[in-house]
């Protein structure tokens, strides 16, 4: 009887959750994104790009539609922006290696400016952790987290036993918890990750046109946007170096609120 | 009583056994040996002559007979006891003094035995009776020491197991370190000045005792291989070792009658002690000759070198392969010989096989050489036959042993032919040429995966956090649902209070029913049946309790109030009437207890 009620609950759950997923795809999305695929086929770079970017206008986004997109600019020789949307993509489907291999090969046609701060071992497997996962599979990731949790609890309540298994997997789950919630809490900041897109972009100590140039970027190169002002964003380098430059001469990784 | 005979039976048993065995490891042959201290003596020196019998303890000395030359004297027995890889062995020594009387060159005679019924002799043994004693060839050190001669109590011998032999054949050399009666130390590894020989490592030395001419040694043998280049007689050595002998220092002359008396000398301790000292000394051997014949003519073509007995033999693995995939050719040699300088055959480019350079490495006394060779085209058949040519100087003769030819089977290649990367090791130093990769992006997605709005994010749904809710209640309401199942069945109490509330209302409509068939008595008996079952489970009231007067002690209790408490007292009297026949009451009234009876039943829920 008790095996009914449990197995009853949990289909319940994986119903709710089944159906959550399920939507329809929207037609004319398809519609523009197969005759974007065909128009790169034929060599029609600017008309792909134009297919795909009309997905984009309706309101759709899926990692095939960016990806496809960034080929078509890095074909259309419009390198900076070809690295904006491998950025994208690598945002819905990070563990594809077509995406990483394009991204790779298209910063390797621009020259970059700056350095890179060198990593420690734990923060490099941190990050590869959080480029591991979406935003969406780590909320996920928390949910089944949470509800782990409450099974756990439930069990201590109601049948008291195995108490110290129960505790070792709280434990767990706590941790897991915790490092979700710190790829979380990345995952948001990355919002404000932008990447320069015109070459020659100076950045200023102030955002006026007339102030003393700090640095130059060179198109591809990443930066975290920290504040805005009118036309200007406030940019920081991966040196820590930050600066003031113009909106058009960044374009933000993602398109979501920050 | 039974168990203690066992026990004595048992160890019994077990010492028979070990006294047989013990006894197996007593009985061994008896021999007997003279041996001396040496044999140069000077006429104020002694000589110890020793007889040993081995094999037993019970042998009682023996008296000299007149020896020319000497006087002798008994100095006693010495009995020891060695157990060696688990034999045991036992002897008895008698030791003997003889003074020697004039000089000349005399002879110890042969000495018989008899022990335990058998006659036992031993050898004669030669002594020289010098003047004074002969100097050592030990270099003199700082000490102001007479010279001793160490000529017969430790040298150096060369021995060769051949004195012909062929070019390359091998020659076992031995160095013998002999040493008689002086404690040696610090012994190398002799040097053996060997022009036109090639040697191998020398091995372990071996220690063992020899007995020449009478006088008993320990030796310390340095054996290994050499090989001789070129033909000619060849002179090897001399061997040279260098060790260190103990050298017993004597005692001052006192200068004073104060010098050196008792506690007060310098060589109170020394004496007392032993003062041993080390001298150096360098041995020396004498050159052997060594007759080194050249190889008979003619010499084979393709003569691998190899002069002894050998072994050889060929592998070729794998033998189906396709056309540009490689077969590692392995031709091992072995046996009694130098097989450094070993040539092997190997297999040449050819219009069937390209090959390449061979890897040639020992193992363990094995000449090894592996080749790579592909195959060029599908109708290559076989892997010709290789041999290995050496010449055996045991015949004096050159012995051939083919092995082959190798049958393969060679299918043409499905694949183009590509770049093969094989063993880098087997090619020694060869080297792939580098290969320029063109560079390009991945080709665009055919399916355009799951879309998504593109400014929505997850918990910004309703649904989402609908889903949590509705997960966290759910969870929680099972959670209770089995508690509270859990403690209807554990709380019998707490069970009946949940009941009473459900009975009290079945009840009530029964009570209706009997107004609507104006049945007072009916009515009333049930009213009673509701009170009393709706009190017990819910004050926990003894049925025999639920009386008028019985009632209100326990409702006060339960901090039921007055006005109730007389209300259902009141209702009780009425039925205690109304069911022995004396209340004759209409609907009416009925009905006005119903109604009571419904509100008090309230009030006490919400208790």
């Amino acid at each position: 009887m008790r095996i009914r009620y449990v197995l009853f609950v949990g289909i319940l759950l994986l119903l709710s959750v089944g159906l959550a997923c399920t939507r329809e795809q929207p037609q004319q999305a398809l519609t523009q994104f197969y005759q974007g695929n065909l128009a790169y086929r034929e060599g029609n770079f600017v008309k792909a790009i134009e297919a795909y970017q009309t997905v984009l206008s309706q309101g759709f986004e899926s990692g095939a539609v960016y990806y496809n997109l960034a080929n078509s600019y890095l074909k259309n020789n419009q390198v900076a922006l070809a690295i904006v949307y491998y950025e994208r993509a690598q945002l819905l489907i990070p563990r594809d290696p077509d995406v990483k291999a394009n991204a790779k090969y298209a910063a390797s046609l621009l020259e970059r400016s700056g350095s890179q701060q060198p990593k420690s071992f734990i923060s490099e497997r941190l990050d590869r952790y959080q480029e591991f996962w979406t935003l969406r599979e780590t909320i996920w990731l928390m949910v089944g987290a949470y509800m782990v949790f409450g099974l756990i609890v439930f069990y201590w309540i109601v049948y008291a036993r195995y108490k110290i298994v129960l505790v070792i997997l709280s434990c767990l789950i706590v941790v897991f918890s915790v490092l979700n919630g710190w790829v979380l809490k990345e995952k948001i900041a990355h919002r404000s990750k932008a990447a320069i897109v015109l070459s020659e972009s100076k950045a200023t100590f102030e955002p006026l046109h007339d102030a003393t140039v700090h640095f130059t970027l060179t198109p591809g190169d990443k930066v975290f946007v920290v504040e805005q002002d009118r036309q200007w964003f406030k940019i920081r380098r991966s040196d820590g170096r930050m600066g003031w430059v113009l909106s058009e001469s960044l374009a933000m990784i993602s398109e979501r609120p920050r | 009583m039974i168990v203690f005979k066992k026990m004595m039976l048992i160890v019994g048993l077990a010492l028979s056994l070990f006294g047989a065995g013990i006894n197996r490891a007593w009985a061994a042959d008896i021999t007997v040996e003279a041996t001396v201290n040496r044999r140069q003596v000077s006429l104020n020196e002694v000589l110890d002559l020793t007889l040993t019998i081995q094999g037993t303890q019970q042998a009682n000395a023996l008296e000299l007979p007149d020896i020319d030359g000497f006087e002798s004297r008994y100095l006693g027995p010495s009995t020891s006891i060695s157990i060696i890889n688990g034999q045991m062995s036992s002897s008895i020594a008698h030791q003997y003094r003889l003074f020697p009387q004039q000089i000349g060159t005399f002879e110890i005679p042969a000495l018989s035995f008899k022990v335990e019924g058998q006659t036992l002799t031993t050898q004669a043994i030669s002594v020289e009776v010098t003047q004074t004693s002969p100097s050592a060839r030990a270099p003199s050190s700082q000490s102001a020491e007479p010279a001793v001669s160490l000529d017969d109590k430790v040298f150096l011998v060369l021995e060769t197991d051949q004195q012909e032999v062929f070019v390359c054949e091998k020659v076992l050399v031995r160095v013998k370190l002999y040493v008689s009666q002086l404690p040696v130390r610090d012994i190398n590894f002799p040097v053996l000045k060997s022009d036109g020989f090639l040697a191998d490592d020398i091995a372990q030395p071996k220690q063992y005792q020899k007995v020449i001419d009478g006088v008993s040694y320990q030796v310390v043998e340095f054996a290994w291989d050499i090989y001789p280049t070129r033909p000619g007689l060849l002179a090897l050595g001399p061997a040279e070792l260098t060790c260190s002998v103990l050298y017993q220092r004597q005692s001052r002359r006192r200068d004073s009658a104060f010098d050196g008396f008792g506690f007060f000398s310098d060589d109170f301790f020394g004496d007392f002690f032993g003062g041993y000292e080390k001298y150096p000394v360098s041995l020396s051997t004498d050159q052997v000759a060594l007759e080194v014949l050249p190889l008979p003519e003619p010499v084979p073509d393709h003569f691998s070198l190899a002069v002894g007995q050998f072994d050889f033999s060929v592998t070729a693995d794998p033998v189906d392969v396709k056309v540009g995939d490689p077969i590692t050719l392995r031709m091992q040699v072995s046996g009694q010989g130098h097989l450094k300088g070993v040539e092997l055959p190997k297999l040449l480019e050819s219009d069937d096989f390209r090959v390449y350079a061979p890897n040639i490495r020992e193992e363990r006394g094995i000449r090894i050489l592996e080749q790579v060779v592909i195959p060029k085209h599908a109708s290559a058949r076989e892997i010709p036959q290789m041999s290995f040519i050496y010449f055996d100087p045991k015949i004096k003769r050159y012995q051939t042993i083919t092995q082959g030819p190798f049958a393969i089977s060679v299918a043409e290649s499905s694949a183009p032919s590509t770049l093969q990367v094989v063993d880098r090791a087997l090619y020694g130093s060869g080297q792939v040429a580098a290969e320029e990769l063109g560079r390009d992006i991945i080709f665009i997605k055919d399916r355009p995966g799951m879309f998504y709005e593109k400014t929505s994010v997850l918990y910004q749904h309703v649904w989402f956090w609908g889903f949590l809710v509705f997960y966290t209640l759910g969870l929680a309401l099972w959670g209770w649902w089995f508690i509270e199942n859990k403690k209807i069945l554990t709380d019998m109490a707490y069970a009946k209070r949940l009941k009473a509330p459900r009975q009290a209302k079945k009840a009530l409509k029964e009570a209706q029913q009997w107004i609507s068939h104006n049945k007072p008595k009916e009515f009333f008996e049930c009213v009673f049946g509701l009170l009393r079952d709706y009190l017990t489970h819910k004050f926990l009231i003894p049925e025999g309790s639920v009386t008028p007067e019985g009632v209100a002690s326990f409702l006060r209790e339960a901090r039921v109030n007055a006005s109730t408490i007389e209300g259902i007292q009141d209702i009780l009297s009425q039925c205690d009437t109304a069911r022995y026949g004396l209340l004759n009451a209409d609907a009416e009234s009925m009905q006005q207890v119903f109604i009571e009876l419904r509100r008090m039943i309230d009030v006490m829920e919400r208790i």
